[in-house]
Formats: structure tokens, sequence, C-alpha cells
């Protein structure tokens, strides 16, 4: 039984994420080293993929297949399967790009002017309008995928990009105005007020008071829906004909109906798909981590 | 909660309403409208253009009697529960992460744990689908490697499930016994980073003075998280349950990677949603996929509703 | 202060990252935009060919194509085949369909009529392309080996696509390791030395330790090869039961034999030609009936099996992947000497009554449709199917193209014997399909056999029958139905003595069609009153 009240707990680094109370005061019986090893253990099998991943991009289909689990040697990497993947995939990364992008930002536009909407005031017919948006949350979108696809053709936007940028942008606004306007909700008054005395516009009210302030949980939230249209396939696969507007999503489901399948190829496509995702977590992260764990207190 | 506002204000703020009409818009056109579309729709023999042929009552009277639908209710339901089952991974991470003494690692681990996030879910379907291959799947040699595939085969001969032979590769999305637990292995070891992270700010909140009591009373490690780390994110832990619910039961993205549109082999892994698909861009028939899509939505509107009545978290 | 650095690179990145693709998206907008210029018209084709080969030629043609018409661009859409269903319903529905589409893949008849213009009237007409060759003023449909048949509806009684290849099933042999195990390469000629060979590459493999297998099988291709040697056994059958002057292999007949008791699982040469699909089938490699078709030619193209049984279209690709000598040969039927399986068969099988395939139809959408039929001419044409074959390594479809020495192996053989019945009746018969495939591992399983097989098929084969044939006399009433109107406004049209000859000729043609679809039909509605089955 080993007390750890004995020993000085250390001093909390001042970038971390505030801690209710330092570490060693929690205290759980199991040393830590078990933990670790669960820890290790499970959080490296989830990483496994992505291990093969990297490792199959740099060999050829012979490689491959004598040894597949460790990489090459450094000799024998293939680089020129990633010059091969870029040419396949690079016009798909490219479009991805502007749709997730276009999409993201518009979807933040509209549900930060949305929830300020819901926030600021109990404007009539805002209770009417709030539980129809709830009722869209509960609803399963199933139903909506033929006669969305009937409506896309009546606008014309079959066969662009706009569809999917549109589509994107009305499909994350649900869930983010619902969380945003809890966020807004919690603003204190007494800021909006002091804006208002100044003679401030209510655009200028969100510039001012309400993007500073849940500067995190938009940061968050323009990261999931990202995410979301950047990994959908299904309304591309139906609506996009054309191979030069194609997203990942279909770009990688052309690219595994392949009949001879040269994994080498296929991997490091792969690779370059989730490139532009790397870039934007590498440097976006603590924003994300603490968006979400502040986010999540909320929920 | 938004401030009240007295008619007259109401009146003066009207320019507030040009902030919620770009989304109602949007919503209209593209969430609500589609969903009347599809009502309206669900009463006709309707292949997409133009022309539709009105039939009452028929579609609904073939969905009631369509096997394949209800044959993927089963499937679903399975998912649904084994997705139950999946969120425990998630749970022991963000407790083990929490638990641990040193500040530092905690951290560390949070990026590791968010790092799979960064392939995009799209790309981790794909590498798992090469997972599966019969002859070059990472999974039937890890099998073959480690033992594990004659220790399978002796327990199929025991069992009598007549799938997994001797020197034949284990097709797994090609055994018609095996499109199920394939869908349920995929994603191994099953930790959602979103979740965990959820997990552990929820985790973060219980102070410091409950443990001191919880191991003053002698509480061992399991005690402390029955009684008191499990309770205290439960309302973290029923609304990933409650979107996890919801979306398995719609969903068909994964089976269509996986299986195909058809639901693979012997149209096993058919799911509600994938068999809607199947009937819209299939076969055609546009309004009886409508038909379909109206059944699943009561399902789900259903189940939400016994959600909300009576499984009730107290938020404390 | 470095947090603030990093998000500003991370956004900058992004930025960057979204302001190229936007140049690159847009730029390729205004190259590919119609309006402001006129003078480039694109026609799109699409298919599902992605093997190795056609796109190639494809790309060589449309370049041939877009030399003699500067002013014509087109462009190739290769759809995987498994998402190829799916695109083309949307596509259709959407109303943004190509202007041409490779027909034969997730096509109702309703959706063919709706989306297709008829090829009839370009089918008569002489193609302008074969203008200075030997074909130069025959009628289309008379410069296809086939006679265009290929791409002949016979449901509609139109012409519905412009074939542009043959296909053929051939046995590849990897000579190298046959030579190895053999001492020779001399193929196989009848099914008996193909058994006999089998059994010796599995004893040379078991001897050595080695993972060889006779014949690499996939859930693709076994069926070629198991069909052929049910057909085999079956041939006399067939003949006793297709009607007199038919002497196609008629689904209907063989159906309706089945359910008036003319024969069943248990006679004899069924039985027959159940057991050789098992032999065939035990020396594939365990667990082939799962295995995907790109799977089985891996392992034919790393040397882990001696044989495998695919297509035509599959030797270019084939070809590219190996690094031994390959060897070709129609697949051996038994001799009408074997004692096992020679007296239920008549001889080798004749591929004369193969059609042509990759059939191109032109949709109604198409916003150019006279550059589109113009383009399908040309595919069509002595030039263009030469191209193909010489840069696809497939077979031709035009009369007096030369195929190369390679393709050559795969010219189908004319001499030989009617062809016999499918073990499961036909592909178009979803439930017998469907039944059939269930049960197909208990046949070819080390723990199934032929017996468990019939076991299990008996009970559920005639309810599966009876609802196929309902299912086909359902489709024919419709087309007759259909066929309807059409006849009864040109026949009103006709009567007055100043109508055009052109109506009065095509009302005739109506008409003969009408009366073949209403012959069908009734022979449909016969086959199944005969066997009991009450029509409505």
């Amino acid at each position: 039984m080993n007390s750890t009240l004995a020993t000085v707990p250390p001093p909390p680094r001042a970038d971390e994420p505030a801690a209710a109370v330092p570490a060693a005061a929690r205290r759980p019986r199991s040393p830590d080293a078990f933990k670790h090893l669960v820890l290790l253990l499970l959080l490296g099998i989830s990483l496994f993929p992505f291990y093969m991943m990297l490792q199959i991009s740099l060999k050829d289909n012979a490689l491959f297949f004598s040894s597949p689990w460790l990489p090459g040697a450094p000799e024998s990497w293939q680089w020129q399967n990633y010059l091969y993947a870029i040419g396949l995939i690079f016009p798909y990364v490219a479009n991805s790009v502007v749709v997730s992008v276009t999409a993201t930002l518009g979807c933040l536009a509209v549900s930060v002017g949305g929830a300020y909407f819901f926030a600021r005031y109990k404007m009539p017919m805002s209770g009417f309008l709030w539980t129809a948006f709830l009722v869209l949350m509960l609803m399963p979108s199933i139903a909506n995928i033929v006669p969305l696809f009937a409506v896309l053709k009546g606008l014309n936007l079959l066969n662009t990009l706009w569809a999917l940028i549109v589509l994107g942008i009305a499909g994350g606004l649900v869930f983010s105005i619902y969380v945003l306007r809890n966020f807004i909700e919690d603003i204190p008054k007494d800021l909006f007020e002091a804006a208002e005395i100044d003679g401030a516009s209510h655009l200028q009210q969100i510039r001012n008071v309400v993007i500073p302030m849940s500067g995190s949980i938009i940061g968050t939230l323009a990261i999931l829906n990202f995410l979301s249209t950047w990994n959908d396939f299904l309304m591309p696969l139906i609506v996009l004909r054309d191979p030069e507007i194609f997203t990942i999503g279909v770009g990688l489901i052309y690219l595994d109906g392949e009949y001879v399948k040269q994994w080498g190829h296929i991997m490091a496509a792969f690779v370059i798909a989730s490139l532009p995702l790397i870039v934007i977590f590498l440097f976006t992260m603590k924003l994300f981590i603490r968006g979400l764990s502040a986010g999540a207190v909320k929920g | 909660m938004a401030a009240p506002i007295s008619p007259r204000k109401a009146w003066h703020e009207w320019n507030l309403y040009l902030f919620i009409l770009p989304a109602v818009l949007l919503i209209g056109l593209f969430c609500y409208f589609p969903a009347a579309s599809a009502i309206y729709h669900s009463f006709f023999r309707w292949s997409g253009g133009e022309e539709k042929e009105f039939i009452g009552l028929k579609n609904f009277y073939d969905v009631l009697g369509d096997g394949v639908f209800w044959n993927s209710f089963w499937v679903i339901g399975i998912l649904v529960v084994s997705n139950l089952f999946k969120l425990a991974p998630a749970i022991l991470i963000a407790v083990l992460i929490h638990r641990l003494k040193s500040e530092r690692w905690q951290y560390l681990y949070r990026i590791v744990v968010v790092l799979p996030m960064i392939v995009p879910g799209l790309v981790t379907l794909f590498i798992w689908k090469s997972f599966f291959d019969p002859t070059q799947g990472a999974l039937n040699r890890f099998l073959d490697l480690t033992g594990l595939k004659t220790a399978l085969v002796a327990l199929d001969r025991a069992v009598g499930w007549g799938v997994f032979h001797e020197g034949i590769p284990i097709a797994w999305l090609g055994e018609p016994s095996l499109v199920i637990p394939s869908l349920i292995l995929w994603g191994f070891p099953w930790i959602g980073a979103v979740g965990v992270l959820i997990y552990l700010a929820g985790l973060q909140s219980i102070g410091s003075e409950v443990y001191e009591a919880a191991q003053l009373d002698g509480a061992g490690p399991w005690q402390t998280f029955f009684h008191i780390e499990f309770p205290l994110i439960m309302t973290q832990v029923r609304l990933s349950l409650v979107m996890l619910i919801i979306s398995t039961l719609q969903g068909f993205g994964l089976q269509f990677l996986l299986l195909g549109q058809d639901g693979g082999p012997g149209g096993r892994g058919m799911v509600p949603g994938l068999w809607m698909f199947n009937r819209a861009f299939l076969a055609g028939e546009f309004g009886y996929a409508c038909a379909l899509g109206l059944f699943l939505f009561a399902f789900i509107l259903g189940l939400t509703w016994v959600n909300n009545r009576y499984v009730r978290v107290e938020k404390t | 202060m470095r947090e603030k650095l990093f998000n500003f690179i991370g956004l900058a990145l992004l930025a960057l990252c979204f302001a190229a693709s936007l140049v690159r998206t847009l730029s390729r907008h205004a190259s590919t935009s119609e309006d402001g210029q006129p003078q480039r018209i694109t026609i799109r084709f699409a298919h599902w060919q992605l093997e190795d080969g056609p796109r190639e030629a494809f790309a060589r043609i449309a370049a041939e194509y877009s030399r003699l018409h500067p002013e014509v661009r087109i462009e190739q859409l290769p759809i995987p085949e498994r998402v190829f269903s799916s695109w083309l319903v949307t596509q259709l529905v959407g109303g943004t369909a190509p202007d041409i589409i490779e027909l034969g893949k997730g096509l109702e008849i309703g959706q063919l009529v709706r989306y297709f213009v008829p090829l009839s009237d370009l089918a008569e007409a002489p193609n302008p392309y074969n203008h200075g060759t030997p074909l130069e003023g025959l009628p289309l449909r008379e410069t296809f080996f086939d006679g265009m048949e290929g791409g002949y509806n016979p449901l509609l009684l139109e012409y519905y696509g412009v074939p542009i290849s043959g296909g053929s099933i051939r046995l590849f042999y990897n000579l190298e390791l046959l030579e190895r195990i053999t001492g020779s390469r001399r193929l196989p000629r009848t099914s008996g030395e193909l058994m006999a060979l089998c059994e010796k590459i599995a004893r040379h493999a078991a001897k050595e330790g080695v993972p060889l297998v006779p014949i690499a099988g996939s859930r693709y291709n076994a069926p070629f090869l198991m069909e052929a040697l049910f057909s085999s056994q079956t041939q006399k059958l067939a003949e006793t039961l297709n009607p007199p002057g038919i002497i196609d292999g008629n689904p209907v007949a063989q159906a309706s034999g089945y359910l008036e008791g003319r024969w069943n699982l248990r006679s004899d040469a069924v039985r027959s030609g159940l057991t050789l699909m098992r032999e065939v089938g035990r020396a594939m490699q365990p667990g082939f009936s799962q295995i995907m078709r790109d799977d089985a030619t891996l392992l034919f193209v790393q040397n882990r099996a001696v044989m495998i049984c695919t297509g035509s279209w599959d030797a270019t690709s084939i070809r590219r992947q190996i690094t031994f000598p390959l060897g070709v040969s129609p697949i051996p039927f038994p001799s009408p000497n074997d004692p096992v399986y020679g007296p239920h068969t008549l001889g080798a099988r004749s591929e004369a009554g193969v059609n042509a395939g990759i059939s191109f139809g032109l949709t109604r959408y198409s916003s150019h449709p006279e550059v589109a039929a113009d383009f399908l001419l040309f595919l069509a044409s002595r030039q263009a199917n030469q191209l193909w074959t010489d840069v696809s390594g497939w077979i031709p479809s035009i009369l007096t193209t030369r195929p190369g020495p390679e393709v050559e192996p795969f010219l189908p053989v004319l001499e030989g014997w009617l062809p016999g019945l499918m073990p499961s009746i036909s592909k178009g018969f979803a439930d017998t399909s469907r039944l059939f495939n269930t049960s197909f591992h208990l046949l070819v399983s080390p723990f199934g056999s032929v017996e468990a097989m019939i076991d299990t098929l008996e009970d559920d084969y005639p309810e599966a029958i009876r609802r196929d044939l309902e299912r086909e006399r359902l489709k024919r009433i419709q087309i007759l139905q259909r066929g309807d109107t059409q006849l009864a406004a040109l026949a009103w049209l006709a009567r007055d003595p100043a109508a055009p000859p052109a109506d009065r000729a095509r009302l005739d043609l109506l008409l003969q069609a009408d009366s073949t679809n209403q012959r069908n039909f009734y022979r449909t509605r016969f086959a199944l009153e005969k066997a009991g089955t009450p029509s409505p």
C-alpha cells in the first residue's frame, strides 16, 4: 500500500489546461506503471492502421507481399509511389479543400448569426423556430437523400461543387447553432448592454463580444464541420459526375474499385489524402482540445 | 437563458431576424423541404424524374411485407448493441489517463489519443478494408502468425460454425456469417478521440475531496470507478449514447463501403439505410425508398421519445 | 506566444492550400466551360472497363477523332464496376448523364427505353467512316461479326448499342510451371487430360511442399469453367428440351421443362454435370468462392497457380503482370470417348453464337446528339476498331480487322456443338440463381457433396423457377403493353393513303415485332399454365 500523501505535488505548468486539483492529490491505488502499460497497448493498437499505411506506402507490391509488417530498408523506399499518388489524388484533395473550407466558413458565419438571434433576446417566434431546429436534430436525415437529389436537380446544382458546399453548410447548421446558442447565452449580459450603449449594431456586437468570447468553441465547431465534409462521400458520389470535381471520398472509392491494386500507390494516396488534416491538427491541437473540454463540461 | 424582451422593443430590434434568415432558408430548403417532399412522394411510384404515378398507400403495404427491410433491423439492432459495448474502451482510457499522477503524461496521452483523428475516417475505413482482405490483409496474416488461426479452427470444429477451416483464408467480408462480426470488429480498439476528450473533461470536474473521502473509506480502484467516476460522467456518456444510437440506426456508409450496395454476401450486412439507398439508386424506385425512409424515421423518433421519457438521468 | 504562432502558421498553411485549390478549381471551370467557346464541343462517354487496355485504346480513338474534328473534345469517364449501377441511375435521373454510356449493367428495360435513343436508323445506313475500306456501302450492322446482335435488344426489338469488342473464355497457363511439372508445354485437350494434369500438379505441390494450386479460382471466374463443363454434360438434354426450330438455349423452355418434369436435379445428365463441377472445384484453391476476381489473378500472376480460367478481357492485364510465358487454350471438353463423362456429351462447344460486347448507347439527354452519334459511328468504324484491338489487345468486333498475334488465341472457335444447359437456368432468373448460389458451397467444399447440394436444392427449386417464370411473364406483357400505344398511333397514321411509306414500313416492322413478343409472352404463359400456375 503505497501512500503518496508524502510526495509533494509538482507545480502546475503555466500553459496546462486548468486542472481542478493537482494530479498527485487525486489518488487511486494501482501504480502508474500498470496504467501506462494498458494505455500504451491500447493506444498503440489504435495507431496501428496508420503505421501500416505509412510503411506500405513506401513499398512496391513485391516487397509488400514478402514482408508485410516491417518497413523496408530506407534504400528500398519507393518515393515514386508518392509521385504517382499525387498525380492520382491531388485534384481530389484540392476539390475537397475548397468544398470543406468554404462550407465550414459558411456554416460558421450563418450559425453565429443564428445562435446570436436565439441567445440575445427571446424574440417572438424564436420559441417556435427553436423547436423546429431541435426536431431536426432528432430527425434522421436518411429519408432526405432521395428528395434532396431532386431538389439539387431542380436548382441545377447537380454535378457541381456548389451543391456539396451548400449541403455542407446546411448539414452542420443545426448542431452548430445548438452549441453556439448555449455558449452565447452564458456570456454576461452586461457586456452586450455596454456595447449597445456605445451604439454598436448587432453585427458589431457579434464581432466585438461574441466572437472573442467563444473563440475556442468556434474553433472546435470549425474543425468538426471540416471533418464531416471532408469525410463525406455519399452525397458526392451521387451528385458528382465529372472526375475533375471529385472530392476525396469519391476519389478513394474509385481507387478502391481498380482491378489490379498497387498497394503502395494506394497507401501513398491515403497519406496524401490525410495531409491537409494533419496540417490543421498539428497547429490547432490545443485549441481543439480546449474547446472540446469546455464544450463538454457545458453539455 | 435568452433575455426576455417586450414586444415593443422586439419591433425595434427587427433586424435581428435577418440573422436567422440565412439559416432558416438553408435549413428550410435542404432539410425541411426534402423531408416534406419525401412524405409527399412516398405515395407515388416515382423513379426520380418528372413522371410519377399516384398509388396511395401501396408503397406502405409493400414496406410492411418487405422481408429484407425488417430483417435489416435485426442487423442494425446487433450493431447498436455492439456499439454500446464499444463505448467502454473510450471510458476506460479516459479514466486511466485521468488517474495518472503526472500532468505531463496526461497531456501527452491526450495528444496521442487525438492523433488517430488526424487521419480522416474515410481513410481509416479503407485501411481496415484492406486489413479484411483474405489473402493480403493484415488481419489474416496476424491470425496466422500468432497461431490464433489454428485456435479458431479448433474452436470452430468444436462448436460447429463451419466458418473457419484449416488452410482456407478467412474471407471476412465474403463469408455470410462473418459479415456482421466484421462490422463489429472494425475499428478495434474502438477508441474515439472525441469521446475520450469529453469524458476526460467531465472527470476533471471531480474534486479531490471526493477522492480523499473514498480513500478514507477504503475504496479500491474499481469501486472508485463505479461509485464516483462513472456516475459523474453519466451525462456525457448518455449524450454519447444517444448520438451513437441515432447515427448507427440511420448510418449505412460503413456498410456501403465495406460490403457494397447489396449488403455483402447473402445480404447479411444490409441495414435499413442501405436498403433505402439500394431501392432508390439501384432499382430506381424512389417513391418506395421514400416510404422506407418514413418508416425508419418513425422508428428512430419512437426510440428517441422512449429515451427521453424513461431514461432520465438527473443533472446534478 | 509560441502557441499563437503555431496556430497562425497552421491557419496560414490552410489558407494557402485553399487559395491554391480555389485557383485550380476556377481555372478548370473556365477552361471546360462551353459557354464562351462555342467551337469546342465536349462529348463524354462512360464505361466500366477498368482492366488494362481499354482506357488507353479509348484515349487513342478519342485523340484520333479529335484530330479529324478539331472542334470536338472527347472525354472518357471510367467508372468502377462496383459503383457503376448506382452511378448510372443517379446520372440518368439527375439529367447529368454523359452522351454515350456503355450498356449492359444496371439498366432495366424501362430505363433503356426512357433514356436511350434507338439506333436502328443508324444501323441500317452505311457507316461514312468506312469509306475507302472493303466495308464501304454496307449497312452498319452488317459490318459486325455478329450482325450487331450484341447491340440488339430482343425484348424491344431495336438496336440500342454499338458493340465494339468480342470476348471469349479461355484457360490461361503458366508455361514455365507446366514444363517444370510435366516436362512439356503441351496443353490438355480434353477434360480428362485437364483433371489428370490437376492431379499431377497437386501431387507435385504436396511432394515439394510448395503452396501451388492447379487452378486459381474466384467467385468471378470459377463459374466460367464450371458452367462450361456443366453444359457439356447437358448438351443432349438441351436438345430434347428446346422447342422445334429454336436452337438457342432457351431459359423459358428449360424452366418449363423442369416444371413439367422432363428433367430435374436428379437426372443423370444433371448429376454428371454437377459431379464434373465438383471435381474441377476441388482443383481450385480452398475457399475460392469467397475470393474476388483480382485475388485469383494475383495467385496466377505470382506463380502460385498453374492455370486460371478467365476471359479474353483479362489477357492484357495478365500479360502486363507476368514474368513467365503464357499459354492459352479453350476450355477442354470431355471427349465422347470418356467413360464417365463421354455418354452425355456431344463435343466441344462452338463459340459462333457469342455476340459482341462492350456496347455503347446514346442517351437522349445529350446536348449534341448529332456529334455523339457521329462519334459512335467512328467508334464502329474499321479504323477505330483496328486501333481498339491493337492498343487494348482485346478482340475486335468489326469484320476485316486484323487482330494481332496476341489476340489470335482468343478469337472465337466456330466449329463445335450447341451449348447445353446452365445449372441455374439463367442469370436473369433471380430466385433460381440466388438459390443455386447459396447452396454452391455444398457442392465444392471438401465436406460437401453433389448429393448434399441436390438434396438442398430440390425442395425449393420448383418454387423458385415458378417465381422467375412468372416474373418473366410479367416482363413480357409489360413490353407488349408498352408497344400497344405506339402501334395504335402508327396504325391510325398509316390509314391515310397519303401517308409517307416510311410510316407504313415502320408499322410493318412494329407489327412483326409485336407478334414475336406476343408469341414469347404466350409461350411463357403456357409454360406456367402447364406447370399448374394459374395466371390472372
